[in-house]
This record gives structure tokens, C-alpha cells and sequence, in this order.
């Protein structure tokens, strides 16, 4: 069964659109009728604050079920501020009142660039710098959907997948195991966006 | 690079899809659903649905009808029309829809600018600005007023200040108009204008649409007469500028 | 959903006008015609058949496009009473029926020689199915032959007229400038020819469907048309259109009728060559809440062939019911044809449908919402 995480800021409409015009079975996070034991695939959407989000995936336990699934291995997607709760701090959060998942060892920045005009909206084309699951038959050069001003930063250089083509720092995609993270919407992506989904949900568990 | 987009604008009303002149004679283009299938079949980069009556005041907007549009969207897509508080903007992103686009209510309560912005981030909040000329001074067109109260450029700075995404202005004059842009209101607030701007408000050609993107701020050509009343689509008019102006091809 | 105060015409009608005391344009442009002088119209006509004849330099005066309907034999009938050497033109209809290839091959025996355009029907079915699920019109495909292959035939046969029938702008109601309007050409095509804003280098720059086999479906370069200074008349502009008279007058012609009420229509005349067009009725009904039966006796209780009660009658019995069989043949047959299931039938039926006119019951039977007629200034 796939989790869908409903942060309750997220566009979680397109992602139910999208999963059933996949065919692909899904629970909401928010539904009381599933158990850890029968998650084999979770995946975070994007939009919303990141204070905001990890406040409301931490009722319920929720926080804590998604760090006991990851930590197992069950293969995760997150989508933008899905990316970002991956990281322990956001500079977006105020006070640092709101502590992330910390699975992946980095930090989320603001967009500092000054070509950059915030927030960084529109399609805009990646690097890939590692050709992975998810971006099976997917090239360099492909334009992507984004819609955020805050970006991540890894400790880890490895964990780096993609980039944007024109700002090499700012990253696009991330990787540790099975945890996946995408700063663009592959959801309004198009046909691009689609097969980044397919793949995800076609990773053999 | 980020590219410039191409974005249909439509318009609902009575859950048809309605084209006007200068915002009023409504005339039913057609079937809503039957536009959105063919503009997401045609790979837009990103559209803009406004319920027109709710942004006259007559009701709200209709979520059943956008829980379809967005099921049959994977593109960006915004949603405006009469938007006035928080739970609104919560429920339409909620339903799929990337912003929202909010004219009147913050004309009407300024504060809700710098409310909706701290609760959604301001990359989900777009403020749509109705321009008439009148008495050769370009005025804000405001739902129920008579007077034109606010001062343009004043309320751009002010916008700007509180953070909102991005820009769109309609031009009243030129809307449905299929006779141009309205170039003298572009150059006007292009200079003002430190956000991304999408423009609205009578394209009638392909040079139109590369005119208007060839400025620096200006990242969206927007239009709707076009596409449903002539040969035009997003693909024709990108293939014949994309070598001028850097598209999603 | 308001009607207008003197016909059945809804608001929800694409282009249709109305004015300050409820008056469609339909029926504006019906009212015109008493002040119209006809004979001043019909003296026009003979002018321009007077040279034509005077300038034609091939083997024709015009192209009639012809789908051998009541209507454009008609026309054809009309054009050779006035003299004039007529080409016929006629675009393959989607699914052909028997009555329909009959009064097809009378067009011949009326003295007026035939071109019938086949596209490949493989891609036609292709474009039928694309039609119906996507912009919910199994007719699409047509609307775009029936308006490109006569340019395309003009060009090729070098005939610089093309004489169609009714401006259905004006009969039917639009947008007052165009119901106006005499001239048919591209941009009248794009604008009221039915696409419902899908174009032809849509399909071939987003399905399946190569450009080389949408030969028959693109319209020729404007260049093409300049340079055989080619022109489109509506003959609804020279003489008062009327659907019924044509039918009397074509039925005394050969043109052979329906032995029973054809099913959505509450007539036996009207629209007998395509086996398609009940579904095509349907979803007009579900997309703006009013059919071909509204359209029909519209038209003949403004010419006071019926009451306005037997016109009410006949929208509320015939008006969208649901295309169970068309001509006879059954829906499922038709579907098949064009590899749609009934199950993705009725879910593009759902997808459609305006909800705020329709609603279901509890046996998921269509239910009409409150009309109210919209009241005099």
C-alpha cells in the first residue's frame, strides 16, 4: 500500500488525480485504517511552510511512523517542502521552533541568488548529475516545474542527483537509499513529471 | 533557464466557458471540460481559470467544478474569482490548484495581502490588477465601486512590499479585444515592477505574445480570445518565437 | 439556465446573444427578415450567377458541398433553377447509413456531377473516438471535413465559388455581426465551425496521427485561396432559409425521408446519413442542457408550421433522450465501430455533463434542474 502524506497544506488533490489515473492503490495519512506493517511506499507532496508542515505531521504520531518507515528502507518520495522536512532546520522556519525528520545530513536555505528573482516560479531546466531509479529515461535538459524559495543543501555531495542547469548550487533532486526528494512538482510537470511518478512507484520493494 | 510561458486564460461562468469584451457582454464559448482536456493534451505551461460570477460577487467559486478541471490538469494551474479569506485559499490549493489569484479582496483589505502570504508563502499568492484607462491616466478597477480609489503605482509598492508572487494585470480596454496588448500600461508598470509579471488583455498575434515576453520581467503572455477564436494555439505561437525567447519546447 | 422569452433557446447556448427584453438572436435574426428585401437579395443572386457564367473558365460555375441531406439538395436544385453548372462536393460522413448513401447517389440524378471525399476511414474512426473523449464530440472530425474539403476541392478543381447553404449563425442564433455575415472563410471556420477550440495540428502534434494522414482534414494556405481569388457565399443570405419548405420541395426530388420519427428529433427529415449524429445530439444536450429537438421546432414554430404548445410537447418527449438506437442501429454497434466501450461511453457522458443543469436520481436517470424564463424589462 502507498501512503499518501496529507500535510494539510498540500496540494493533495493533484496527487489523488494523478495516482488514479495511474491505477495505483494509495492510503491517506490522515485515514485511521492503515497500519506501519502494510506501507510499502510513501510519498510527501509539496506546498505549505515548513513550520506548518512538521507541526501537522506531528499529531498523531505521524512524524514518527514516516522516520520508523524510512528507517526501514520502504522507499520514500518527497516533493518540495517533502524534500525539505527531510532535513533537520529550515531557514524558513521562524524561532527553529519545528525540527524536520534529520535523515539526510544538510540544511534548506533561501534562494540567494541574484539572478533569482523569488520566488523561483516556472519551468526551468535540471542537470543530472546522477542517473537514478527515478530518472529512468528522463535527460538532462528537461524542463521541470518548480514553485519555492528555499532550497536544500546536503552535507553529503553524493546525496546530490540534479541541479538546475543555469545555478548549479540550487538543488533539484536528492537521493540517500530509498529516500527520494524532488524540489520541482512532478505532478504539474507534464509528461516529464509523469514518468519521474512511474518510476518512483515502480521501484521494486 | 526559466522560461517564459504561455498561459490561456478562461473563463467560467454558470460552469460554462464564457469570452468577454472590456470585462462585460458574457458570450458561451462552450463545454469547460472539453477547453481543459485540450489545453492539458496540448502540454500548456500553465493556465489561469477565474470564475467570472464569483468575481462579480454572485456566489463563490464552484469547488466541484475545480476538483474536475484539476483532475484533468497535470500542469500548473491558478484559480481566481472572489477569493476573500484564508480557508478559501487553504481549500483551492488543497484541491490541486498551484495560486491563487486575489484582486478585489485585497483592494478591499489590504492587511489579507500580508495574512495569505505568511500562510501559504508568496509563492502560492498571485495579485491580479484590472486596469482601466479613463481621463488618459490608468486607473484600478474595482468590483462595486464607482470611484477608483487606489493609486496605481502606490498600490504596486505596496504589493510588492508585502510580498506577494507574482503580477497579473488585465488591461479592461484591451480585454476580448483581440486587437493588441495594451503596450502603454506594460511600459508604464514594467519599471515599477520587481516581481514576475503576467500580462493579460488582447493578444491578437504571435508578435504580440514575443513583444510582451521579450521584457525582462514579463514571464507570462497571457490570452484567450486567441485560442478559442482563431487558428492559434500555445504550440504555434511558441514554435514560431521560441528562438527569440526561452520556452518550455 | 434561462430561455429566451419567444423561443426554447437557453442561455447556455454557445454564441448565443441576448437583448435588453430577453430576445435570442436567433429569433432577432428571424424578426429581420420581414424588413429584409428579398427580392432585392434574389436580383443580387442573379447578378452574381450572370458572371460567373460570363467569367468561368473551367469546366464548373461552383462547388455545392453536398451531404445529401434535405438541405443541400436543396441548394444544389436551387443553383440549377437559376442556371447555373455546379460541382458537387460531398465529405464522407463519419458512419454512412443506408437512407443516407441513397439520397447521396440522388444528388446524380438531378443532373450535377458528384465528387465524394472519402478520408481513410482507420483515422477517421481515430478522430471520432479522439472527438468524443476528448472534447466530448463525436463530430468532430466532420465539422472540420465538411468546412475543409470543399476548399481543398476548389483549389484543385480551380472553382473560385462555393455556394453553401444556411449562415447557421443566422438561423440558429450567434453573435449579431455574424449572423450577418455572407462570407464563409477560415476565420468564420475557426470561430463558429464547431472545433470547440481543438485543432487539426493539435492532433497531429499530440496523438498518435501522422500530418501525412490529415490530408484531407487541414485547409489550404492562404496563398492557395488568394491566388484563386477564391470566395464562400451563404445562400441563406439570398433567399429566406427554410428547413421544412426544403424538405417538401426535395422530397417531390427523390430525396427519401425516415420511415419513422428519427429517434431525438420528433421528424422524420432531418439529419439521415450519419449513424454518429445521435450521440453527437446527446452530448449538445448534456454539455448546454437543449438538443436537436429544440433546434428543430425552434424553427418551425417561428414559421408557424406548429403551435408553440406542440413544439414544447415534442422538446420535452424527443429532446436529449439518451441515443439508444440512431437510424435503427444500436449504440453499442456504433461504439464498437470507433473502439469505445459503453463503460467509457457513460464515463464521458459524466465528464460532460454541466452539473449545474443536470442532476442524477437514485436510479442514475438524467434529471433537468429548474429552468425559469428570463423576465421582460
Amino acid at each position: 500500500m502507498l501512503l499518501l502524506i496529507n500535510s494539510g497544506t498540500s496540494n493533495l488533490g493533484a496527487w489523488v488525480s494523478i495516482l488514479n489515473k495511474l491505477n495505483q492503490k494509495f492510503i491517506l495519512s490522515d485515514n485511521q485504517d492503515w497500519n506501519v506493517q502494510d506501507i510499502k511506499k510513501i510519498i510527501f507532496p509539496g506546498i505549505g511552510h515548513y513550520d506548518e508542515v512538521v507541526k501537522n505531521i506531528s499529531k498523531n504520531k505521524l512524524k514518527e511512523k514516516i522516520f520508523h518507515l524510512v528507517q526501514n528502507k520502504i522507499p520514500y518520495l518527497g516533493v518540495c517542502v517533502g524534500m525539505q522536512i527531510l532535513f533537520k532546520k529550515s531557514k524558513e522556519s521562524k524561532n527553529n521552533k519545528y525540527n524536520g525528520l534529520n535523515l539526510i545530513k544538510g540544511e534548506v536555505l533561501k534562494i540567494s541568488d541574484k539572478k533569482i528573482i523569488l520566488p523561483h516560479n516556472g519551468w526551468n531546466d535540471i542537470k543530472i548529475l546522477k542517473k537514478n531509479t527515478i530518472f529512468k529515461s528522463i535527460r538532462s535538459g528537461t524542463d521541470f516545474y518548480f514553485n519555492h524559495s528555499y532550497y536544500c543543501k546536503c552535507e553529503n555531495e553524493s546525496n546530490t542527483t540534479s541541479v538546475l542547469k543555469d545555478h548549479l548550487k540550487i538543488i533539484s533532486s536528492i537521493e540517500q537509499d530509498f529516500i527520494f526528494g524532488v524540489q520541482f512538482h512532478p505532478e504539474k510537470s507534464m509528461t516529464s513529471g509523469l514518468k519521474i511518478i512511474k518510476n518512483f512507484i515502480d521501484i521494486k520493494c | 533557464m526559466l522560461k517564459k510561458r504561455i498561459i490561456p486564460v478562461l473563463l467560467i461562468s454558470r460552469n460554462l466557458l464564457i469570452k468577454t469584451k472590456n470585462f462585460t457582454s458574457d458570450r458561451t464559448v462552450g463545454n469547460i471540460i472539453q477547453s481543459i482536456k485540450v489545453f492539458n493534451r496540448r502540454e500548456s505551461d500553465e493556465l489561469t481559470i477565474i470564475d467570472v460570477d464569483a468575481s462579480r460577487g454572485i456566489g463563490s467559486i464552484e469547488t466541484s467544478l475545480m476538483k474536475e478541471i484539476v483532475a484533468e490538469c497535470n500542469m500548473p494551474i491558478s484559480a481566481g474569482g472572489g477569493i476573500k479569506t484564508n480557508a478559501e485559499i487553504e481549500n483551492l490549493l488543497k484541491i490541486g490548484f498551484d495560486k491563487v489569484v486575489i484582486n478585489n479582496a485585497f483592494l478591499n483589505r489590504p492587511s489579507f495581502i500580508e495574512d495569505s502570504v505568511k500562510k501559504f508563502g508568496s509563492q502560492s499568492i498571485t495579485i491580479g490588477i484590472d486596469v482601466i484607462r479613463k481621463d488618459n491616466e490608468f486607473k484600478i478597477m474595482q468590483q462595486n465601486k464607482n470611484k477608483y480609489a487606489k493609486n496605481l503605482s502606490a498600490w504596486i509598492a505596496f504589493a510588492q512590499n508585502k510580498d506577494v508572487g507574482e503580477f497579473f494585470f488585465t488591461s479592461v480596454n484591451c480585454e476580448g479585444m483581440m486587437k493588441g496588448y495594451d503596450y502603454d500600461l506594460l511600459n508604464f508598470i514594467h519599471p515599477l515592477i520587481k516581481k514576475p509579471i503576467l500580462f493579460n488583455g488582447g493578444c491578437k498575434s504571435i508578435s504580440d505574445c514575443e513583444k510582451i515576453l521579450s521584457l525582462q520581467k514579463v514571464m507570462g503572455a497571457c490570452a484567450s480570445s486567441i485560442f478559442f477564436f482563431t487558428k492559434l494555439t500555445p504550440a504555434s505561437i511558441k514554435s514560431k518565437i521560441k528562438k527569440n525567447i526561452s520556452l518550455r519546447v | 439556465m434561462k430561455l429566451c422569452t419567444t423561443c426554447f433557446y437557453p442561455n447556455t447556448k454557445p454564441d448565443l446573444e441576448f437583448d435588453k427584453k430577453g430576445v435570442c438572436s436567433a429569433c432577432i435574426s428571424f424578426e429581420n427578415r420581414k424588413k429584409t428585401n428579398w427580392e432585392e437579395r434574389e436580383k443580387e443572386f442573379i447578378k452574381i450567377v450572370t458572371n460567373l457564367k460570363k467569367k468561368r473558365t473551367g469546366d464548373y460555375d461552383c462547388i455545392i458541398p453536398v451531404s445529401g441531406g434535405k438541405d443541400s439538395t436543396w441548394q444544389l436544385i436551387k443553383a440549377l433553377d437559376y442556371g447555373l453548372k455546379p460541382i458537387c462536393v460531398n465529405s464522407r460522413t463519419c458512419d454512412l447509413s443506408t437512407l443516407g448513401r441513397k439520397n447521396l447517389d440522388n444528388i446524380r440524378t438531378l443532373g450535377a456531377d458528384l465528387i465524394e471525399v472519402a478520408p481513410n476511414s482507420f483515422v477517421r474512426k481515430q478522430l471520432n473516438k479522439i472527438g468524443l473523449l476528448e472534447v466530448g464530440d463525436i463530430s468532430w472530425p466532420e465539422h472540420v471535413a465538411i468546412f475543409t474539403i470543399p476548399f481543398n476541392i476548389a483549389v484543385k478543381f480551380k472553382v473560385n465559388i462555393i455556394l453553401w447553404g444556411e449562415n447557421s449563425q443566422n438561423e440558429y442564433g450567434g453573435p449579431i455581426a455574424a449572423t450577418k455575415k455572407i462570407n464563409l472563410d477560415r476565420s468564420w471556420l475557426e470561430e463558429f465551425g464547431g472545433l470547440l477550440g481543438l485543432r487539426v495540428n493539435d492532433i497531429f502534434n499530440h496523438y498518435n496521427i501522422k500530418k501525412q494522414d490529415l490530408a484531407p482534414y487541414l485547409y489550404p494556405t492562404s496563398t492557395e485561396i488568394k491566388k484563386l481569388n477564391l470566395k464562400s457565399m451563404f445562400l441563406g443570405y439570398f433567399f429566406p432559409w427554410d428547413g421544412y419548405q426544403n424538405a417538401m420541395m426535395v422530397k417531390k426530388n427523390g430525396f427519401l425521408f425516415y420511415k419513422k420519427l428519427v429517434e431525438g428529433t420528433g421528424v422524420s427529415y432531418e439529419n439521415l446519413d450519419n449513424y454518429q449524429t445521435g450521440i453527437h445530439d446527446y452530448f449538445k444536450y448534456l454539455k448546454y442542457g437543449f438538443g436537436r429537438t429544440t433546434d428543430i421546432m425552434n424553427n418551425l414554430h417561428k414559421r408557424n408550421y406548429v403551435s408553440k404548445k406542440i413544439a414544447e410537447e415534442n422538446i420535452k418527449k424527443y429532446d436529449g433522450n439518451f441515443p439508444h438506437t440512431y437510424l435503427g442501429k444500436k449504440i453499442s454497434d456504433i461504439l464498437k465501430d470507433i473502439d469505445v466501450s459503453m463503460n467509457e461511453f457513460e464515463k464521458c457522458c459524466d465528464q460532460f455533463t454541466n452539473k449545474k443543469l443536470f442532476k442524477c436520481d437514485n436510479e442514475g436517470n438524467l434529471i433537468k434542474k429548474n429552468l425559469e424564463v428570463i423576465k421582460g424589462s
